[in-house]
């Protein structure tokens, strides 16, 4: 063997150990536990340091393989990170829809020769992703499962900078590069879909949540009521006065039917609730609903002598859902009773304006502090309040009905003084029945 | 000037198109045509490939007479090779075909792909010698 061989030898001896080097040092950083795009920028830096790329990039195709974004860069003075070429153009498109690696050298002076005998004065050039003055690019395709995973491409100003056997050493470093960020891409795909399961089980842990709370909210009131009335039925049963008992009897059937009524609405709420709180819009005749939803609190307000007038423009309507609206009306009311003094009064009434209906709730109750006001349809930090005679709350009243009324595309605003009362404004969107003329 | 005989894949680099090819081809009745080429394609130890992308004197002359002679230049060292081919066939599909297309198209990033852009067919040439000049 000349020694010239054998010098030959040795230099290819130096060549394999350095890229030996190389493909061990990538190993090592695609095996570190560390985010994606900090393992990519690593090996681009070690590309750079030991192979001497200066200027390559790594794009992933999207979902429906039209689309290369740039996901890692290294070598660039502007931002690459998001830049976008489709599948078929340019060096990395093409590589990409081909899914074959592609070499280039001398490429300005190859287009300004195609440009030469094709009779073209000037090219029109698409603007690469890239180095607008590019003279030498590599793009090889990581292929893992026969699937494109991403493109690994590498570009030079000089004439003549990758061989053929770069462009091999690279194809056989793509093989792990593709298998890393595969396995990188699917673990976020898992993280992904494992966080939205996550909200969506949040979402309907609150749901759940809200629905318990509306139930105890809206059940406690009547059942109380009824309890009451159970308590003064025994204590008037066991003192022997039966004629007031008898007169007992037909107030206990009316709060039994109530309840009744209360608990169908809610137990049908509930089930409307599986998947979230979806509106069923219908015009719904407002005189009536306010009138059947008032029946409920006909004890408590007996309890506390409270008196209600209600006037409502006949024929009006809200075009709404039924038992959204039920529960944001219970709750205005109810707060109003809790709130008004035993003998105070509630005045209700509701008006059409145009295509809106305003409804006005008027108290003569304690009134709210200027400063609580803005808390009041918060969550956080919602404490139940007693009422006027140590009533009971859960504190999400308002934020219920303010949920709901928005629900219903409608709006709420309360105005209120301490001592003089408040008043509740709920507006939705209705209409009025004309009258058959006569 | 060294007349020594080479192979194909010492001359590797000089297969890369950094520069231009030389080549000269002859018509039937012996009139010769020297002209520049873009790139002479390594197909493997025995062939090489030229594109044929239009109908030009040097394609119409192979398909007439089928000796070629291509100068190739090596951007390392500048050293120059000479290359004599013999026409074998025009391939119009398969790797050596797409291979070259893909190159083409991948150059030609340009917004109108059609004449010039497009690969009629990779004319295959037999390899018959190879000198350093």
């Amino acid at each position: 063997m000349s020694s010239l061989e054998i010098e030959k030898l040795m230099s290819q001896l130096v060549e394999s150990n350095r890229k030996m080097e190389i493909f061990r040092k990538v190993s090592f950083e695609l095996n570190k536990l560390i985010s994606l795009p900090e393992k990519l920028d690593k090996i681009l830096a070690i590309l750079d340091e030991q192979f001497g790329l200066a200027n390559t990039v790594i794009f992933i195709p999207d979902h429906s393989a039209k689309v290369l974004t740039v996901f890692a860069s290294h070598g660039y003075d502007e931002k690459m990170i998001g830049r976008c070429v489709p599948f078929g153009q340019g060096l990395p498109g093409l590589a990409a829809l081909r899914k074959k690696p592609i070499n280039l050298t001398g490429i300005r002076r190859k287009q300004h020769y195609l440009a030469t005998v094709g009779h073209e004065d000037e090219l029109s050039l698409v603007k690469p992703v890239g180095l607008e003055d590019a003279e030498s690019q590599v793009a090889i395709p990581l292929i893992s499962n026969d699937e494109l995973v991403a493109v690994l491409m590498a570009e030079s100003r000089n004439l003549c900078f990758y061989d053929k056997a770069d462009e091999n050493f690279l194809i056989t470093l793509a093989q792990p590069l593709a298998v890393s960020i595969q396995n990188s891409v699917l673990y976020d795909s898992m993280e992904e879909r494992i966080r939205e399961r996550t909200a969506e089980l949040r979402r309907l842990n609150t749901t759940k949540d809200k629905l318990f709370s509306i139930i105890s909210h809206d059940l406690r009131g009547p059942v109380t009521s009824f309890q009451g009335l159970t308590r003064l039925f025994s204590h008037y049963n066991k003192s022997g006065e039966y004629g007031k008992v008898e007169n007992l009897c037909t107030k206990v059937d009316q709060a039994a039917d109530n309840l009744t009524h209360l608990l169908e609405n809610l137990l049908d709420w509930s089930l409307s609730q599986t998947n979230g709180i979806a509106c069923v819009f219908e015009n719904i005749p407002l005189g009536e609903f306010l009138l059947n939803n008032l029946k409920i609190y006909q004890t408590n307000l007996l309890a506390k002598e409270i008196g209600v007038q209600v006037s409502v423009e006949p024929g009006i309507f809200v075009h709404a859902d039924r038992h959204t609206l039920a529960t944001v009306f219970r709750n205005v009311v109810s707060n109003s009773i809790k709130f008004t003094p035993r003998g105070g009064s509630i005045f209700i009434s509701a008006a059409a304006n145009g295509d809106k209906i305003g409804i006005d709730l008027k108290d003569n109750g304690v009134g709210i502090d200027c400063q609580k006001l803005p808390a009041l349809f918060q969550l956080h930090g919602q404490r139940a309040t007693c009422g006027t005679e140590k009533e009971k709350g859960t504190g999400i009243g308002l934020l219920l009905v303010k949920e709901f009324t928005e629900l219903n595309r409608g709006h709420i605003s309360i105005e209120s003084e301490p001592g003089t009362g408040t008043q509740v404004r709920l507006e939705f969107r209705g209409g009025t029945h004309r009258c058959p003329s006569l | 000037m060294n007349r020594k005989e080479m192979k194909l894949e010492e001359i590797m680099s000089a297969l890369q198109g950094v520069i231009p090819t030389i080549v000269a081809t002859s018509s039937a009745d012996h009139i010769p045509n020297v002209t520049y080429i873009s790139q002479v394609y390594y197909v493997d130890e025995g062939h090489v490939a030229l594109s044929y992308q239009f109908f030009n004197k040097t394609i119409r002359n192979v398909r007439e007479n089928p000796l070629l002679v291509a100068i190739v230049t090596s951007p390392l060292d500048y050293k120059l090779y000479k290359l004599k081919l013999l026409y074998r066939e025009s391939q119009t599909s398969g790797e050596i075909f797409e291979n070259m297309e893909i190159q083409l198209e991948a150059l030609a990033h340009v917004k109108r792909k059609e004449g010039i852009f497009k690969l009629r067919a990779a004319d295959i040439y037999e390899v018959l010698s190879i000198e350093e000049i």
